[in-house]
């Protein structure tokens, strides 16, 4: 996996972009796998009861892919300090997503160079349905 | 003014039960095998190699395979969902009306390799009336930390729930 060098980064720099269909039998393998107990993300009549539209997504499976999408741009698990997620609209199986984020602010202290990013991930006909910040840090030595 | 009173009793009951089951559920024992690993990396399509081969991940710097960051919230929401399943049926339509989570925020503060055994404590917040667009609603935030054997802390991750209660508007 290919590096970032955090001195080539500047504010208003683009992320680039990450798009993830939500397939339904890699999520029921994945409430599966976590023992998902909560009907709004198994059980369809419940969700509809509920006022949705379908089995809505849970947010737990949905932050999966903001860490992949991170990663996979910084190449390097340690430089990710923090994800804040702000949730918006529900996301349905089968639905399209987008992920987009730019840095908006590029810190310098105690030898280590501070990244924040802002994202959002939006369905292909711009719902949004999460957004927040990412925080990365780089030792200057490097 | 009998609104009122109801409203309050139901308010501190609320407070008061929420606080009674953090305290149950307390700290619990997680176990993560290297099955669970590798099929939540094939379902989201990550072949990070620090994730799924020893000996990548110990060339990269690490003691071996590392638990992905984007597993994380999956291994806190365990007590989360714990939690939810116990004051669901208590409560749901005799005390609450819905429950939403509105955001979190992920503090990855080392990276946890898979051979070590882990734990999740669990804690909240006082919860904090507030009123918007939606009526009113009490936000609580769950605080849950992922710590090894000695208490070291391997990551933060904090949830914020909007609680709506019976009479709320």
């Amino acid at each position: 996996m290919k590096r970032l060098n955090p001195s080539n980064i500047e504010i208003g720099q683009e992320i680039p972009p990450f798009k993830v269909k939500i397939e339904s039998k890699s999520y029921k393998k994945y409430n599966r796998l976590i023992h998902e107990m909560n009907p709004l993300h198994k059980n369809t009549e419940y969700a509809q009861n509920l006022g949705f539209d379908n089995i809505v997504v849970a947010g737990n499976f949905l932050f999966s892919y903001i860490s992949k999408w991170i990663i996979s741009w910084v190449g390097e698990i340690n430089a990710v300090k923090k994800i804040t997620v702000k949730f918006g609209n529900p996301v349905y199986i089968d639905e399209n997503l987008i992920h987009k984020g730019k840095i908006i602010e590029i810190q310098d202290k105690n030898n280590q160079k501070l990244i924040f990013c802002e994202y959002q991930v939006e369905k292909f006909n711009g719902e949004k349905v999460m957004n927040g910040v990412i925080k990365l840090t780089f030792s200057n030595k490097e | 003014m009998t609104t009122n009173k109801t409203t309050s009793i139901l308010e501190e009951k609320f407070k008061t039960r929420i606080k009674e089951v953090i305290r149950e559920i307390g700290t619990q024992e997680i176990d993560i095998d290297e099955r669970e690993i590798t099929k939540f990396c094939e379902l989201i399509g990550d072949d990070n190699s620090i994730y799924l081969d020893d000996t990548a991940a110990i060339k990269a710097g690490f003691e071996g395979k590392l638990i992905p960051l984007g597993y994380l919230m999956s291994i806190t929401y365990r007590s989360i969902s714990q939690f939810i399943i116990i004051i669901g049926p208590e409560f749901y339509q005799k005390l609450l009306t819905g429950i939403i989570h509105t955001s979190s925020e992920v503090e990855f503060i080392r990276s946890m390799p898979l051979k070590k055994k882990y734990k999740v404590k669990i804690d909240l917040t006082e919860p904090v009336k507030k009123s918007g667009k939606k009526g009113i609603y009490y936000s609580v935030v769950f605080k849950t930390y992922v710590l090894d054997e000695n208490d070291i802390i391997y990551a933060i991750d904090n949830h914020e729930f909007f609680f709506k209660l019976v009479g709320d508007v």
